[in-house]
């Protein structure tokens, strides 16, 4: 089974967004939310990155560990998932991630609490697969559909990887022996406890 | 839109020393610690914030039980525990003149309370209600003379509140301009400009009286999670969700202190311009402690099992103490410390069960516990104890302020309605309560809870 992981190469991203357009549009995620979003560190100064960043979907997850109530899973490829039926809207993911991935909904449904919302690496959530349940409370699921996430898909220097940890791995490998070390992975060691 | 009321006195009701007595459970010594660290609990949920009064006679702590326990300070002992917030309170401040406290929580409500009342256990004490955010507050800071209040809230706003004179505190405006959640609020010291941090990366300041977004003082990419700005020292201090902790020149930026560069979220800062002590707190329980005459590192170590979302020190200086997703709170001392506290304690919290158990069992601990106990004696927390709820009306458990919405419910809990609250929902079942809404979908799962539920909860007689 393959260990799903994304990969951000801070060498090729720049900035265009298109990654966070194609989440919002494939999920119709509500006003307020990005699952996806472009964040610049050191911006206007030497050094200046740019970074698409989502849920990483980490190998020990900080979220799960500080979840009351348990409503976090992790799949057999590794996506990190949570139910909203579970969900309590507490915050305290928000805090524990380092990737500032889980999202609150402003004045939703669910009162001043909210339920989380986040990156399912387009895997959907815990009900049927494809059911229309599922796609209202986590948009969609294009693994159920054989297929990765639109995010990666869509980005145009692709910057952004998605799919089988090991081949991302292998292709950031080959862009580094061709170019030389960079800026790199950003990110990946800290997700999956493995230097970048 | 906002609504200023007065609290109502069947919810909004505060119970002194009496109560705190029999819940206090008295500050313990772990097995093998010396006196370099101790716990103290009167809450019954994690801890969210904590803060001195200026005149250090006062801790507040704020927690997900939905109370605030006023401490008093000399020797680290519950006064007073407050009811009133409807959700999880995660900060508490005072104003400067230390006669008003302020909470906030997830509620999206502000309290604030009279300390004189408070000091003099007045059973009709009741807090004024600021309403008006549409999300969570996580923020709140006075200004200098006291005559303002300012809220932080993920609903992306800044609320600015007017406390002056005799006249009740009004919202003046709520301030927008950040991109998501604003975590952190201050005034500068001349009151002319307010300061904000949040998730999308920046502090900004703004004009207090147009609300007027003046310009940046931080663009970090990442979140910011706390701040502090000493004018006088010429000194900004934050740190971010990616692990940064700075210390910088507040006039030109220049770098200052850099510290943390292993990502994980920085969620706490103790800044003292008396003690001379900068800390910050992470996610994964460290703490640094920094000497801010000389920006020299004197204290690291780790000091939670889990996140520390709080921190101070002490009056006397020599100790820090902090919350996080214990119960209790705990202080550490600050200079006297062996070295085999480089590692916390590793405890299981009740809803990180370690355990093999049931089913039922585990349903309830990892998603019931953190809000509800099964004993007879219903130890604080969130929700009232279920020991014997079934056959029990909702909302008749004397001691448990409930929602009116339950006090007015004429549900009997059994199988039936156990598992239909879970199945459609406590905003379904019992709109209007307090309970957060939470759905178990899995019919095994809910059959398995309330099986256990039932053998669990029964009486002995």
């Amino acid at each position: 089974m393959a260990r799903m992981k994304f990969l951000c190469d801070a060498e090729r991203c720049i900035e265009c967004n298109a990654c966070v357009t194609a989440c919002k549009n494939e999920h119709e995620v509500p006003w307020g939310v990005n699952r996806r979003r472009v964040v610049t560190i050191q911006d206007g100064k030497p050094g200046e990155r740019s970074i698409s960043v989502a849920c990483m979907h980490c190998s020990d997850a900080p979220c799960m560990a500080v979840c009351p109530v348990d409503c976090f899973y992790q799949t057999d490829q590794g996506v990190v998932l949570h139910s909203k039926d579970l969900c309590i809207g507490c915050g305290y993911c928000f805090y524990a991630c380092p990737f500032g991935a889980p999202q609150f909904p402003q004045a939703g449904n669910y009162g001043s609490r909210g339920k989380m919302d986040k990156c399912t690496f387009c895997a959907g959530g815990p009900e049927e697969d494809l059911s229309s349940a599922e796609y209202q409370k986590y948009g969609g699921n294009r693994l159920a559909e054989g297929k990765l996430p639109i995010c990666a898909e869509m980005c145009a220097t692709k910057a952004l990887l998605a799919g089988d940890g090991d081949q991302v791995a292998n292709i950031f490998r080959e862009r580094i022996v061709a170019r030389g070390f960079g800026s790199g992975a950003w990110g990946w060691g800290t997700a999956y406890s493995i230097k970048s | 839109m906002f609504v200023l009321t007065r609290g109502n006195s069947k919810l909004f009701r505060w119970v002194g020393c009496v109560y705190l007595s029999a819940c206090f459970v008295a500050a313990c010594l772990l097995p093998f610690s010396t006196r370099a660290m101790q716990t103290y609990t009167a809450h019954g949920g994690p801890v969210k914030g904590l803060a001195i009064s200026p005149d250090n006679s006062a801790m507040v702590s704020a927690s997900f039980d939905y109370t605030v326990v006023v401490w008093s300070t000399d020797q680290i002992a519950p006064r007073a525990t407050l009811f009133g917030h409807e959700a999880a309170v995660n900060v508490g401040t005072f104003s400067p003149d230390s006669a008003i406290l302020a909470t906030a929580g997830d509620d999206g409500l502000i309290l604030l309370w009279d300390m004189d009342d408070i000091a003099a256990n007045k059973d009709d004490a009741e807090p004024v209600i600021l309403s008006g955010h549409k999300g969570k507050v996580v923020g709140l800071s006075f200004s200098p003379d006291g005559s303002q209040l300012a809220s932080a809230s993920w609903d992306g706003s800044i609320g600015l509140w007017q406390m002056r004179g005799d006249a009740a505190p009004r919202l003046d405006r709520f301030i927008t301009g950040h991109q998501g959640p604003v975590n952190m609020v201050q005034f500068s010291r001349d009151m002319e400009h307010l300061y904000s941090a949040g998730y999308d990366g920046s502090i900004r300041r703004w004009l207090v009286a147009t609300g007027e977004y003046q310009r940046s003082l931080v663009r970090n990419g990442w979140g910011v999670s706390v701040f502090e700005i000493d004018e006088e020292r010429d000194m900004l201090a934050y740190g971010t969700a990616d692990g940064g902790m700075y210390v910088v020149s507040f006039s030109d930026q220049t770098e200052l202190l850099r510290f943390g560069d292993d990502r994980v979220p920085v969620l706490s800062l103790h800044y003292n311009a008396a003690d001379n002590m900068i800390g910050f707190g992470t996610a994964k329980g460290r703490i640094m402690l920094a000497d801010t005459r000389d920006w020299s590192i004197f204290r690291e170590f780790r000091a939670a099992n889990g996140p520390v979302w709080s921190m101070l020190v002490m009056p006397k200086g020599d100790t820090l103490v902090i919350g996080g997703l214990d119960d209790h709170i705990t202080e550490w001392s600050i200079f006297e410390f062996p070295p085999e506290f480089l590692e916390s304690p590793g405890k299981p919290r009740r809803f990180h069960p370690s355990v093999a158990m049931t089913n039922g069992e585990k349903q309830f601990a990892r998603k019931c516990s953190v809000c509800h106990t099964l004993e007879k004696d219903g130890k604080r927390r969130a929700g009232p104890t279920l020991f014997g709820v079934f056959g029990r009306e909702a909302g008749t458990l004397d001691g448990y302020p409930y929602s009116e919405a339950l006090l007015a419910s004429r549900i009997i809990w059994d199988e039936t309605t156990i598992s239909r609250l879970f199945d459609e929902g406590p905003d379904i079942v019992t709109p209007g309560t307090k309970m957060p809404i939470q759905r178990m979908k899995n019919p095994q799962d809910r059959r398995d809870l309330v099986t256990f539920l039932k053998s669990a909860t029964m009486p002995d007689d």
